[in-house]
C-alpha cells in the first residue's frame, strides 16, 4: 500500500508485481471487498431477522407449548383466529387507535410545522419543546399519564372540573380508556412528525413561493396549491411510519389498563403476547402474529399504490 | 371629508387586526401547545415529591407542600432502580459500540462500492424495517432459548447491535460526500480500507453522533425487548424495574415517580445538551422519504 501505485494506478504493467488479490481486474476486486464487509451484516439479519419470520410461519401450522413436541395442524390456528371474537376486537382496537393517532397526530404536527416555519422568534424553542415526548420512554409516558388520568384526584379530572364537566374516571370507563389512550398516543406522535414535517418543508425551493407572491396567491391558496402537493412524499413517509408504529401499540396498554376494563383496550400486540407468553400457546400466538404482519403489510401497500395513483393527474 | 376619515378609520383598524392577528392566533396556539407538551414533565418531577395523598388530592397544587427527598432515596437504595441503571446502560452501550461499528461499514458497502448482489441485501435489510419486533418475538425468544442467552447481557445486546435503521440512515449521510474525494486518494494509492478510515470517517463526525444518540436513547428506552429475554429481577433493565414496581399491590407513586425521573435523567441531558443531533437525525433519515 502507501504511495507505491502513484504513478499510474491502474495501468496492467504496473499492476504485476502485486499480491494476486490486487492484480483481479477492478469489478471484481471491489465486488470480493464489497460483499466481505457486506457478509457480517448479512448474517445478522438472516439469523436474527428473516430466520425467526420464517420459523414464525413454520411454528403458526403447529400447536406448541415448548414443553411437549410441536404438532402439526396445519391452517387450524389461522382458522380459529378468523373466528375469535376476543382477537378480532383486539385488531379492531388496534386499527382505531392507529386511524385515530394518524389522522390527528399528523394533521396537528403539519399544522404546527407549517407555522414554526414561518420565521417565527424562538421558533427553535418550540420545535425543542414540542419534540421532547419522543425522547422519553413509553414506560415514563404511561406512568406519568396514569397517574394524571386518575379518577377524581386527577390532574386531568381536576382540569375538567375548572371547566365544569363531569368528573369522568377515564382508563376505568370502558367507553372512554382506549380514547385516553388515544391522546397521549397522539401527544407522543406529535413531535417526530413536526420535525419530519419541518424537514419536507426545506425542500421546496423558495423561488416556488416568491412566484405565488408575485402571482398575487394568498396564503390558503399557497398552502393548498404548492405545501401540500410537493409535501406528499414526505406525507408518505410519515403516513406509512406512523400507521406501522402505531398498529404495533402495547407498551401503553400494558403498563395502564392492562387491556381492561372489560377488554375494551386490549390490542392486537398485548393479545398476542399473553396468548404466546401467559398461555402458552406458540403456534396460535405465532400465527396471530401472522396475521398482524400481513395487514400491516397490506396497509403500507395500500398507501404506496394510493399515492402512486395520486401522483400521475 | 367625514368619508375619507370613515374610510381611513376602518382601514387602521382592519390593517391592525391584519397586521397582528394571524399573529396572536399562532402565539396562543404555540403557548397552549408548550403548556401541554411540558406539563407532565413539571407534574412528574413535582409528584416525585410528593406522598400519595398530596398526589390524590381533590385540589391541584404543583409544588409539594413538603418536599419528600426520601422519595429518591427510597427508589434508589429499597428499589433496585440502581441496578437497573447499570443494566440499561450496559444494554445502550453495548447496542451502541455495535451499531458504530458494524452499520457504518455496512452503510459504507452499501452506498460506496458496487458489488453483484449489493442491491438485493440492501433491499432484504430495507425490508426487515417492516417487520414489528413483535410479530417475530416468539422465534426470536426460541432462539434465545436455544442459544442459553435468556437472562444475559448478550441476549438483550447481540440481536440489536445492528439495526436496519442505523444502516439506512449512515448510508444516506455517505451518499452526500463527493465521490471525487474518494477518488483523489485512491489515486494517490490508498486502499480501499484506509480510504474509509482516514478519508471518510473524519467527515462522519456529526453523523456519528446523530446515530450514537439515537441508538443510545432507543436502547435506553426500550420496553419490549427486554421484557421477552429477561425473566429474573436482577437483569431487569430500568424499563422493566418501573414496570415492576407498577405492578406491585401497594404502589407508593411518590417513590414510583422517582423512579420513573431518574430513569429519564439521562435521556432528558441528552436531549437538551444535544438536541440538534435529534433533529438531524431525522432530517436526514427522512429527506428521501
Amino acid at each position: 500500500m502507501g504511495l507505491d501505485g502513484a504513478e499510474v494506478p491502474l495501468s496492467p504493467t504496473t499492476l504485476q508485481g502485486r499480491p494476486l488479490w490486487r492484480r483481479l481486474h477492478l469489478p471484481d476486486r471491489y465486488s470480493l471487498f464489497g460483499m466481505a464487509i457486506i457478509l457480517p451484516a448479512l448474517v445478522f439479519f438472516l439469523v436474527f431477522r428473516v430466520i425467526p419470520l420464517a420459523y414464525a410461519l413454520w411454528v403458526s401450522f403447529h400447536e406448541w407449548n415448548l414443553i411437549r413436541p410441536m404438532q402439526w395442524v396445519g391452517l387450524q390456528n389461522y382458522w380459529r383466529a378468523f373466528s375469535d371474537e376476543a382477537f378480532l376486537e383486539s385488531l379492531w382496537h388496534s386499527f382505531l387507535y392507529a386511524a385515530v393517532v394518524v389522522a390527528f397526530a399528523l394533521s396537528l404536527a403539519l399544522l404546527v410545522a407549517v407555522l414554526l416555519d414561518q420565521k417565527l422568534r424562538f421558533a427553535a424553542v418550540y420545535r425543542g419543546i414540542f419534540f421532547m415526548p419522543v425522547v422519553m420512554s413509553w414506560v415514563v409516558i404511561s406512568i406519568v399519564w396514569r397517574v394524571m388520568y386518575a379518577p377524581t384526584f386527577g390532574l386531568v379530572s381536576n382540569v375538567l372540573g375548572w371547566f365544569g364537566l363531569p368528573d369522568v374516571p377515564i382508563l376505568t370507563n370502558g367507553a372512554l380508556a382506549l380514547f385516553g389512550i388515544m391522546i397521549m398516543g397522539t401527544w407522543h406522535a406529535l413531535g417526530f412528525y413536526m420535525v419530519v414535517f419541518l424537514a419536507g418543508l426545506q425542500t421546496i425551493p423558495v423561488h416556488l413561493y416568491e412566484a405565488a407572491l408575485i402571482d398575487g396567491a394568498g396564503k390558503l391558496q399557497t398552502f393548498t396549491k404548492i405545501t401540500l402537493p410537493l409535501l406528499r412524499p414526505t406525507m408518505l413517509f410519515a403516513m406509512v411510519m406512523c400507521t406501522i408504529d402505531t398498529l404495533q401499540v402495547f407498551v401503553q396498554v400494558y403498563l395502564m389498563t392492562r387491556g381492561g376494563p372489560a377488554d375494551s383496550t386490549m390490542v392486537a400486540v398485548y393479545y398476542i403476547y399473553r396468548t404466546a407468553f401467559y398461555l402458552q400457546e406458540m403456534g396460535y400466538g405465532a400465527a396471530l402474529g401472522m396475521i398482524l404482519l400481513l395487514l400491516v403489510l397490506g396497509v403500507t401497500l395500500l398507501y404506496l399504490r394510493f399515492v402512486k395513483v395520486e401522483a400521475y393527474y | 371629508m367625514a368619508t375619507a376619515a370613515t374610510t381611513a378609520g376602518s382601514l387602521r383598524g382592519r390593517s391592525w387586526w391584519a397586521k397582528h392577528g394571524p399573529g396572536m392566533v399562532v402565539w396562543f396556539f404555540l403557548i397552549i401547545g408548550t403548556v401541554l407538551s411540558l406539563l407532565p414533565y413539571v407534574w412528574m418531577v413535582f409528584a416525585s415529591f410528593k406522598d400519595n395523598n398530596e398526589i390524590f388530592s381533590a385540589t391541584i397544587r404543583f409544588l409539594p407542600e413538603q418536599w419528600r427527598f426520601e422519595n429518591y432515596v427510597l427508589a434508589w437504595t429499597r428499589e433496585p432502580v440502581a441496578r437497573g441503571i447499570l443494566n440499561s446502560f450496559i444494554m445502550a452501550a453495548g447496542e451502541t459500540a455495535g451499531n458504530m461499528v458494524f452499520a457504518v461499514l455496512t452503510a459504507y458497502a452499501f452506498a460506496r462500492l458496487r458489488f453483484r448482489g449489493r442491491d438485493f441485501v440492501f433491499l432484504l435489510v430495507l425490508g426487515t424495517m417492516m417487520i414489528p419486533t413483535q410479530v417475530t418475538m416468539i422465534p426470536q425468544f426460541i432462539l434465545m432459548r436455544w442459544l442459553g442467552w435468556v437472562n444475559t447481557y448478550q441476549g438483550l445486546i447481540v440481536p440489536r447491535m445492528l439495526t436496519a435503521f442505523a444502516i439506512f440512515l449512515m448510508r444516506q449521510f455517505f451518499l452526500t460526500i463527493p465521490f471525487e474525494l474518494e477518488e483523489a486518494a485512491r489515486i494517490d494509492g490508498c486502499g480501499r480500507l484506509r480510504c474509509l478510515i482516514s478519508v471518510l470517517l473524519p467527515l462522519t463526525g456529526p453523523a456519528l453522533a446523530t446515530l450514537a444518540i439515537f441508538t443510545f436513547t432507543q436502547s435506553w428506552n426500550e420496553f419490549f425487548w427486554p421484557l421477552i429475554v429477561v425473566s429474573s429481577p436482577e437483569m431487569r433493565t430500568i424499563q422493566l424495574v418501573i414496570s415492576a414496581l407498577r405492578g406491585q399491590e401497594m404502589i407508593e407513586w411518590g417513590v414510583l415517580l422517582a423512579a420513573v425521573t431518574i430513569s429519564a435523567i439521562p435521556t432528558g441531558i441528552l436531549y437538551v445538551a444535544l438536541q440538534r443531533y435529534f433533529v438531524q437525525g431525522i432530517v436526514m433519515s427522512g429527506i428521501k422519504g
